[in-house]
């Protein structure tokens, strides 16, 4: 299968000709479907567009053949004629009032707004006022398995096996795409190669069910690296005025920001990446007054979606800056500074939404401050060599009014192993592991006698999506239960139960945020600047994370140190650029992932607090390494050069023609 | 497509007088152009049965580099003994990967004519010269009259670059680059020295420049002014100085001019001192 995909970034299709095909190429298009629709929250995206095109890469149709080769060859023959439209290329311009559309209802997708406290009034009582322009940019997941699905029929039931983080979703939006009822389509999760959020919505699972629903023959699909950077999710870009007061003590006391956050041609998750930019941006502090204004706007680049951090690490950069810059400023140590205004169990986050559960903050910034790599920020001699931190949080679970729940079932098998049912799908980071070890330890038998049976719509029940640093919690609880309601009557062999995620007390009146439990980390940074290319050299990060009981170190230590690297990424070169809305970054010769070369050693420890609610005092962990290790570096490059670093991906040249701290001329 | 695999170089040179075929080796280069239908040739001849073109040897003072020998022994022991050659085992270590240094050939480097050519840039500041074999026989030309334009070179369709001759001369060389990561890096800027400096002063220099020009470029005009000097903080500025007006390089997505420019002062003032240091 070949995916034949729009050259023009925003413009009205007048004319599909496949008259170059064979009769043995098979073509579709959206007249093949039965609701051209990807089912998610906001209804916006087509799964092939057909009157118009809002971003280079959309993909149009299908195209089949018995072979990837010829249907690749032919798929280039297909002519797809344009009328086309001026383009959207960034947020502010998308919303100037003659600025052209991608929708009728306008380019505004969505608005947040909130005030607490009385931000005008207490700015006027702040000894120290920063306030800055950020922009961040466009990054891939660049997960390593290109997005991939293979369907064929058996009987009346389309089975699918696609690279996925939600079979359940696969499921409801093929059959509702092809009009088929839902217990005819069979949605399995093969393994996964790295999703990130990425994967956490439609890919190409609806292309192969289509050709295998049409012509009852088995369809794969596997898209390139190139159709990855084009035609798939991303995470947001964000432009943000952030201003933030200080007291001479180093108390918090206003922040004010707005924010345009690039969802691209299509919503995705966008409403609910806005919704947790907004509660994480003013970071895990108490900060009594405070003004947010966050707008989700349409241009035309590849959809904006879910990617781990959902949101956070782009209020993070900002916020962190300008807290490093104002402990600078007022001659407090950063780490003293973030002591002194951190949330602690009970207090008030920025939305006003209460800490109910347990918070490490504190805890990690000692661990942090007690750490070698911190200690020897106060020894060294090396004008080259800087020190930075930043601190951070990540909620757990899907949020506020949003169904986050797990059904889990265990069946005792005739040889005593226990076989359990879990929907959620392993996506690599090794839930699986933690699951079937929840479960062993909760029914007392060895690791090996745990069969986990995940993410297949016909053997498992609906757990939801594995995000949200959600899985490990929310499962491990419903097994936890399942194991009680076995032991309950071990007669029958069998356990069931389902489990919901704690939600917030506090209502905004919008779904999906705030959430009740969040993962915190304090992250330092180690670094050399090199002369010659104004290039920071990292050199170590220590990594402080409370993240409840931790249930398998390694794979904690992984997931933190995969977050880490790829923020690193983030920091140090990935952007997706975009020029007259095609992206100079299609390949991975011109798009920068650090390699092993460029991360550092990371030594990450756990301040395992234990949370009451957790499955045996665990909370989520997936996520929260990516939220803050960019301005730990960047302000570990302040501090030894004359400059305010305000956006990402780093601008070597830039830190290169900056002084060094302190020089005169 | 045909993929052919001589048993001789004569045998290789007839295939190669057919229209619309080009040798491989290590295909680092090549496999990319193919995959982005930059090339689309009828037949590929695979070169590296070809043994005699992996040999390393020295006679009369010129070392003779065949065309594929790979990355990973010009980063060993066997160029290492040669100081002058620094530079090429300093580029060789730093080029690509270790995966593409294993397959990477010298020749391939060369006949790519990449601007940003690690090996290229290196070999270009040790004034050798590369031998083109035809049917009708062999010639040689210096390094520096071999990069006609971009990604072109002096080299015929039906000729194979079959070796490189280094002169092996009193003094040393070094390279280094600057690229947007550790490794697997393409070069934003790149220069590479070769020198022999006796009683304090230059008795004999050369600079290579990359990623600054269509082709690795020589600083004829930093040579000049460097050949007879001592090595001072003065001289090394005026260097830098120098080398800056001589290039004239273009902003593109790894990196802006004034960057490069920058960049190559830097890598010049540094190897400069660098040299002060050691003596020579």
């Amino acid at each position: 299968m070949a995916i034949v995909r729009s050259t023009e970034p925003h413009a009205f299709i007048t004319g599909l000709d496949f008259s170059e095909l064979p009769s043995d190429i098979l073509y579709f298009t959206a007249k093949d479907l039965e609701e051209n629709i990807i089912e998610d929250a906001i209804e916006d995206q087509p799964v092939l567009a057909y009157d118009k095109v809002r971003f280079y890469g959309e993909p149009i149709a299908i195209v089949a053949a018995d072979s990837h080769q010829k249907a690749v060859s032919f798929s280039q023959k297909v002519k797809v004629k344009y009328q086309k439209l001026p383009i959207v290329e960034t947020p502010k311009q998308a919303l100037e009032p003659d600025a052209p559309l991608l929708f009728e209802k306008g380019n505004l997708l969505s608005e947040f707004h909130h005030e607490k406290g009385n931000v005008t009034e207490s700015f006027e009582d702040c000894d120290l006022i920063l306030e800055e322009d950020f922009h961040l940019p466009i990054q891939d997941h660049a997960y390593m398995e290109p997005d991939a699905a293979f369907a064929w029929m058996e009987g009346d039931v389309l089975s699918i096996y696609t690279s996925t983080q939600n079979v359940f979703h696969d499921q409801r939006m093929i059959a509702r795409a092809l009009g088929i009822p839902l217990h005819n389509v069979h949605v399995m999760a093969a393994t996964v190669g790295g999703g990130f959020g990425g994967k956490d919505g439609h890919t190409v699972q609806i292309f192969a069910a289509l050709v295998a629903y049409r012509t009852g023959r088995p369809a794969k699909i596997v898209i390139s690296r190139r159709e990855v950077f084009i035609g798939t999710y991303k995470r947001h870009a964000v432009d943000l005025h952030l201003k933030m007061g200080f007291q001479k003590d180093g108390t918090f006391r206003a922040l004010s920001s707005t924010a345009y956050l690039d969802t691209g041609a299509y919503a995705g998750l966008g409403p609910a990446v806005m919704g947790l930019f907004s509660e994480h941006l003013g970071g895990p502090y108490v900060i009594s007054n405070v003004k947010i204004d966050s707008y989700l706007v349409y241009t035309d680049k590849a959809p904006a979606h879910a990617m781990r951090g959902f949101g956070a690490p782009q209020g993070a950069f900002a916020t962190e800056s300008l807290i490093n810059r104002a402990a600078n400023i007022l001659q407090i140590d950063p780490i003293e500074i973030r002591m002194k205004n951190a949330l602690t169990q009970g207090a008030l986050g920025t939305l006003g939404q209460k800490m109910e559960h347990v918070v490490g903050l504190r805890e990690a910034l000692e661990v942090v401050r007690d750490s070698d790599l911190w200690k020897e920020k106060n020894t060294n001699q090396d004008p080259s060599i800087g020190f930075g931190i930043a601190a951070g949080y990540l909620s757990c679970g899907l949020g506020k009014g949003v169904p986050d729940s797990a059904k889990v079932e265990i069946d005792r098998e005739p040889n005593g192993d226990f076989t359990v049912r879990v929907g959620l799908v392993d996506i690599g980071q090794g839930n699986a592991t933690a699951l079937a070890a929840i479960a062993g330890e909760a029914l007392k038998v060895p690791l090996e006698k745990i069969h986990l049976i995940m993410a297949d719509t016909t053997q498992t029940f609906d757990c939801g999506s594995t995000a949200g640093s959600r899985s490990v919690f929310i499962a491990g609880n419903a097994i936890l239960a399942a194991v009680r309601d076995y032991f309950s009557h071990p007669e029958t062999g069998r356990g069931f139960a389902e489990t919901e995620f704690p939600q917030s007390k506090t209502d905004l009146n919008v779904i999906g945020f705030p959430h009740a439990m969040y993962t915190f980390i304090a992250q330092a940074v180690k670094l050399k600047l090199d002369p010659i290319s104004g290039q920071p050299q990292l050199a170590g990060i220590f990594a402080a994370t409370e993240a409840g009981k931790v249930i398998n170190r390694l794979s904690m230590d992984g997931q933190i140190q995969g977050g880490i690297a790829m923020s690193i990424g983030y920091t140090l070169g990935e952007n997706m650029n975009y020029r007259n809305g095609i992206p100079d970054n299609q390949r991975f010769t011109v798009y920068i992932l650090p390699t092993a070369e460029d991360i550092p050693p990371i030594q990450n420890v756990s301040v395992e607090l234990y949370e009451a609610t957790g499955p045996y005092g665990a909370k989520g962990a997936a996520e929260v390494a990516t939220v803050v290790i960019a301005p730990a570096i960047t302000s570990a490059i302040e501090s030894i050069r004359d400059l305010k670093i305000n956006r990402l991906p780093l601008d070597f040249e830039q830190i290169l023609d900056a002084k060094e701290k302190g020089s005169v001329c | 497509m045909d993929v052919i695999r001589p048993g001789s170089l004569q045998d290789c040179l007839r295939i190669l007088k057919t229209e619309h075929t080009i040798p491989i080796a290590g295909g680092t280069d090549l496999m990319v152009n193919l995959a982005l239908n930059k090339i689309s040739p009828d037949r590929i001849i695979d070169i590296t049965g070809l043994q005699e073109l992996k040999e390393i040897s020295l006679s009369d003072n010129f070392l003779k580099i065949g065309a594929l020998v790979t990355f990973s022994r010009l980063a060993g022991k066997e160029i290492a003994q040669y100081p002058c050659c620094n530079a090429l085992r300093e580029a060789a270590e730093k080029m690509g990967s270790p995966q593409i240094r294993n397959r990477a050939t010298i020749g391939g480097n060369l006949v790519t004519g990449s601007s940003a050519g690690d090996g290229s840039v290196a070999i270009l500041a040790l004034d050798a010269q590369v031998e083109l074999t035809g049917l009708d026989g062999i010639r040689k030309v210096p390094l520096s009259l071999f990069y006609s334009g971009y990604h072109q070179t002096a080299i015929h369709s039906d000729e194979l670059l079959t070796a490189v001759y280094i002169p092996i001369r009193p003094g040393t060389s070094s390279f280094q680059k600057v690229g947007k990561r550790n490794a697997l890096a393409i070069a934003v800027a790149s220069l590479a020295i070769y020198s022999y400096i006796r009683d304090s002063h230059f008795e004999q220099i050369y600079i290579a420049i990359g990623s600054v020009a269509p082709t690795p470029i020589r600083a004829v005009k930093t040579d000049l002014f460097l050949q007879g000097q001592k090595i001072t903080s003065g001289v090394i500025k005026e260097a830098a100085r120098i080398i800056q007006d001589e290039i004239a390089p273009i902003t593109d997505i790894r990196g802006t001019a004034d960057y490069r420019r920058k960049l190559i002062a830097n890598l010049l003032a540094d190897q400069l001192q660098q040299l002060s240091e050691s003596k020579n």
